[in-house]
C-alpha cells in the first residue's frame, strides 16, 4: 500500500473511531433523557394520585365521624357518588407495570366496594343510640376501613419500590450510556499511539536513515548502504537514492 | 524484536474475533433483537477496525522469529480476551470491569467458571458470545492463527508445541500442516456430532449449539443457571459424556479412528489409563455417594458419578448434581481428577494424564536404578523411549504446576476465602476446569469472590491455557531485551 493511501486509511479508521463514539453518546443520551423524563412523570403521578387518595378516605371518614358522633344531618351520600376514588384508581392502574402493583389495585378497589356497602347502611344507624351508633362505627366502619388504608399503604410502598427499581435502572442505562463511549475513547488513544509508532517507524525513522546516508556520502564519502525492510515507496526511494548515487559514483570515476 | 510483525498477527487474531462477534449480534437479530444487539454490533465495530489497523501498514512478508513468536502467542490470547470483555462491560447487568474480564478469560481459556448469579437472564444473542469465545479458545487462537502466518516453518513447530503441548509431538509426530487440517477437522466434526446428537435426544437448537461449542472445547458454559441438571434427560447427559470423552482424547488419535486405523487409539497407552482412570474413579465416586445415601437408587449413583468425573477430568465442568456435599472421599478423587485431567493433543487443559503417565514411569525407572544401580533402565511412552531431558522437563513441569496452585490458593484464602474453597478453586482454574467445592461447587458460581480473588484466577486460568512456561518466557525475552 503507498504511503498516501496509508496515512489516508490510518486516518479514517481513527475518524471512524471518533465518529462512532460521538454516534453511541448521542444516541444513548438521548435515550436516556427520554426514559428518565418518562420514568420520573409516571413515578411523580403515582406518588401524587396515592397521596390524594389517602386525603380522600380520610375526607370521607371525617364526614362519616363528624356524622355519626356530632350532627346526623350531615349528608353523606356525596361519598356514594363520588366518582374521585375510581377515577385516581384507574389513573394509577395506567402506569402499573408490575403484576404485584396490579393485584394491589384490584384489593384497594374491592377494599373500596367494601367501605361503600357499609356507608350505605349509615342511613339505618343514624336513628339507633349514641351506644349503637359507637358500635357500629368501632365494629362495622373501622374493619372496612383499615382494610381500604392499609391496601392504599401497600401501594405506597409499592409505588416507592417501583420508583428506587427505577433509579436503580436508571443507573444502569446510565452505565450503559457511559461505557460504550468510554471504551470507544480508550481504543481511539491506543490507535492514535499505534498510529504514532506506525508513522515513526515506517516512515520518520527509513526518512532519518536516508537522510544520515545521504550526508555522510556526500561529506565524508562513506558508502551509501542503508538497509529498508519490507517493501514500499520508502524501500523504494531508497532504492532510488542508491542507483543515483552508484550512477554519480561511476560519473566522477570516469 | 519488531513490534510491527506482532501487531499484525494479533490483529489478524482481533478480526477472527470481530468475526464471531458479527455472528453473535446476527443471533440477537435471529432473537428480535435482544438487548445484547447493540454491545456485540458495537463490540465487533470496534475490533475489527483495531484488528485491521496494522494490516495497513505491516506487510505479510515479514519473517517471525522465536522471541516475536512466543510473544504474539501470549500477547493474542490476553488481547483476544480484553476484546472478548466488550461485550460484556457494553452491556451491563451483572458485568462489572473485574466480572467482564473474568468471563471473558474464562471463556478463552475454557474453564468455564461464571461470575454471574443468572445466566438465563443474559440475552441469547450474550449467551451465543459466551460460547463463541469456548469454541474460539478451544481451538486456539494461536491454531487459528497458525493457518494465516507467514512462512516460518521451524517456528510453526514451536507455536504448535506451545499450543498443544508437547508431550503430544513426542507421540505423535505429524506434519504440522497436517496437525493444523487434522485438528480443524476434527474440531468442526465433533461440533456438528455434537449439535446433532444433543438435538436428538431433545435439546432445542439454540441450547445444542452452545452446549456443543462449550462440550468440545471442554469448556463447561452452559445457557442454564443449574447446568445440565436443568435438562434432567438421561439421553442429553450420555450424549454429553460421550462428547467430552472423545474431547478429551488427542485429537490425531480421533482422526486416525475414524479414518481407517481405529484400533490406534486403544494402542496408546496414554488413552488407556485415561479411559482406565475414568473407569475407576467413576466407580469409586458412584459407590461411594451410593453408600453414603446421597442418591436414591444405583442407577442414579453412576449416573451422576461418571458425568460428574468425566466433566472434571475432561476439564469441562458440566454439573447435574452438587459435588459439595459429597462424602470427603469423592471430593478428594474428584479433585485429583482435577490434577490429572486428559490426554495433551486436546482441548483439555491441567497437568494432562501424558505428564502423570510419565511422572510415574520415571518413578518406576528410578525404583529400578535403586535396586540395580549400573542398569540402563529407559523411560518408555509406548514403543518411544523418552529421552532424559523431556521426563525432567515433565517433573519440572508438575513441581511448578502444584507450587502455582498452592501459592495462589494462599493468595485465595488472605482475601477470605476458606480453605476448601480455595484450594480447589486454585487448582480447578489452573486446569481450565471451572467448578471447585463449596460456593464456587458445580451449581454455585464465582459471583461473591472477591475482585482481586478473581483477578489471580484468570491469571491462573492463562498459565494453564499456556502450560505456565510461554508466558513466563515472553517477560524473559523482554527482561533480556
Amino acid at each position: 500500500m503507498k504511503i498516501r493511501r496509508q496515512i489516508s486509511v490510518g486516518f479514517i479508521i481513527i475518524a471512524s473511531i471518533l465518529f462512532l463514539t460521538s454516534l453511541i453518546a448521542i444516541f444513548e443520551y438521548s435515550r436516556m433523557r427520554r426514559s428518565v423524563t418518562t420514568l420520573m412523570n409516571a413515578n411523580i403521578h403515582s406518588i401524587s394520585t396515592s397521596r390524594k387518595l389517602m386525603e380522600l378516605t380520610d375526607e370521607y371518614n371525617f364526614i362519616l365521624l363528624s356524622r355519626v358522633l356530632i350532627d346526623s344531618t350531615i349528608n353523606t351520600e356525596e361519598i356514594l357518588y363520588d366518582k374521585r376514588f375510581q377515577e385516581y384508581i384507574s389513573t394509577i392502574r395506567n402506569n402499573f407495570t408490575t403484576n404485584s402493583e396490579r393485584a394491589i389495585a384490584d384489593s384497594l378497589s374491592e377494599a373500596y366496594s367494601r367501605y361503600l356497602s357499609v356507608i350505605g347502611a349509615s342511613h339505618d344507624v343514624i336513628n339507633l343510640g349514641q351506644e349503637a351508633k359507637n358500635e357500629w362505627y368501632e365494629e362495622e366502619l373501622t374493619p372496612v376501613y383499615k382494610d381500604l388504608r392499609k391496601y392504599k399503604k401497600e401501594l405506597g410502598s409499592l409505588t416507592q419500590a417501583a420508583l428506587l427499581q427505577n433509579t436503580e435502572e436508571l443507573q444502569q442505562g446510565y452505565y450503559r450510556g457511559i461505557m460504550p463511549g468510554l471504551v470507544a475513547v480508550g481504543v481511539g488513544i491506543v490507535l492514535v499511539i499505534l498510529f504514532n509508532y506506525f508513522i515513526n517507524s515506517l516512515f520518520v525513522t527509513p526518512l532519518q536513515k536516508i537522510h544520515k546516508g545521504i550526508k555522510n556520502y556526500r561529506e565524508y564519502r562513506k558508502s551509501y548502504n542503508v538497509e529498508l525492510e519490507g517493501e514500499g515507496d520508502m524501500q523504494d526511494l531508497n532504492l532510488e537514492i542508491r542507483q543515483i548515487i552508484e550512477e554519480a559514483k561511476k560519473r566522477r570515476e570516469e | 524484536m519488531d513490534a510491527k510483525v506482532i501487531s499484525r498477527n494479533i490483529g489478524i487474531a482481533l478480526l477472527l474475533n470481530a468475526l464471531f462477534m458479527l455472528i453473535s449480534a446476527f443471533v440477537s437479530l435471529l432473537y428480535g433483537f435482544d438487548a445484547s444487539f447493540t454491545p456485540l454490533i458495537l463490540s465487533a465495530l470496534i475490533t475489527s477496525l483495531v484488528g485491521v489497523f496494522p494490516l495497513i501498514f505491516v506487510s505479510d512478508h515479514i519473517d517471525i522469529n522465536l522471541r516475536e513468536g512466543f510473544t504474539i502467542v501470549v500477547m493474542a490470547w490476553i488481547i483476544s480476551c480484553l476484546f472478548g470483555m466488550l461485550p460484556y462491560l457494553m452491556y451491563g447487568g451483572e458485568f462489572s470491569i473485574i466480572d467482564s474480564w473474568f468471563e471473558s478469560v474464562s471463556g478463552y481459556t475454557t474453564t468455564g467458571s461464571t461470575s454471574l448469579s443468572n445466566i438465563e437472564a443474559l440475552p441469547k444473542g450474550l449467551l451465543f458470545w459466551r460460547s463463541s469465545t469456548h469454541w474460539l479458545g478451544g481451538l486456539g487462537v494461536v491454531v487459528f492463527m497458525l493457518l494465516v502466518l507467514p512462512t516460518a516453518s521451524s517456528f510453526r513447530m514451536k507455536l504448535s508445541k506451545m499450543e498443544i503441548s508437547s508431550l503430544s509431538k513426542e507421540n505423535f509426530r505429524y506434519k504440522v500442516k497436517q496437525t493444523i487440517r487434522i485438528i480443524t477437522t476434527v474440531y468442526l466434526s465433533l461440533t456438528l456430532f455434537g449439535v446433532a446428537i444433543l438435538v436428538m435426544m431433545g435439546m432445542n437448537l439454540f441450547d445444542a449449539v452452545n452446549h456443543s461449542f462449550s462440550a468440545v472445547a471442554t469448556g463447561g458454559f452452559s445457557t442454564k443457571n443449574s447446568s445440565i441438571l436443568y435438562f434432567n434427560s438421561f439421553g442429553i447427559e450420555l450424549a454429553l459424556m460421550l462428547l467430552m470423552v472423545m474431547s478429551s482424547i488427542h485429537f490425531g488419535l480421533l482422526f486416525s479412528f475414524f479414518t481407517g486405523s481405529p484400533g490406534n487409539i486403544f494402542k496408546s497407552p496414554v488413552v488407556r489409563f485415561y479411559l482406565a482412570s475414568i473407569f475407576v474413579v467413576g466407580l469409586f465416586v458412584s459407590l461411594n455417594i451410593k453408600h453414603n445415601s446421597l442418591v436414591v437408587g444405583w442407577g442414579d449413583a453412576f449416573r451422576q458419578g461418571y458425568f460428574q468425573v468425566i466433566s472434571l477430568v475432561s476439564t469441562t465442568g458440566f454439573a447435574t448434581s452438587d459435588t459439595s456435599i459429597w462424602p470427603p472421599f469423592s471430593i478428594l478423587l474428584l479433585t485429583y481428577m482435577m490434577f490429572q485431567c486428559a490426554c495433551s493433543g486436546s482441548t483439555a487443559g491441567g497437568l494432562k494424564v501424558d505428564r502423570i503417565f510419565i511422572f510415574l514411569a520415571s518413578i518406576r525407572a528410578h525404583l529400578k536404578r535403586q535396586i540395580h544401580p549400573n542398569a540402563v533402565v529407559p523411560i518408555r511412552l509406548g514403543k518411544h523411549v523418552l529421552d532424559r531431558d523431556v521426563v525432567s522437563g515433565v517433573n519440572l513441569f508438575i513441581g511448578l504446576y502444584v507450587l502455582i496452585v498452592f501459592v495462589s490458593a494462599l493468595m485465595l484464602s488472605l482475601n477470605g476465602m476458606n480453605t476448601l474453597e480455595a484450594f480447589s478453586a486454585s487448582a480447578s482454574s489452573m486446569a481450565n476446569a471451572g467448578p471447585g467445592f463449596g460456593t464456587i461447587g458445580s451449581l454455585g458460581n464465582y459471583s461473591l469472590v472477591a475482585p482481586t480473588s478473581k483477578f489471580i484466577l484468570t491469571i491462573q486460568m492463562l498459565l494453564g491455557r499456556l502450560e505456565i512456561y510461554p508466558i513466563m518466557l515472553m517477560f524473559v525475552v523482554f527482561r533480556s531485551r
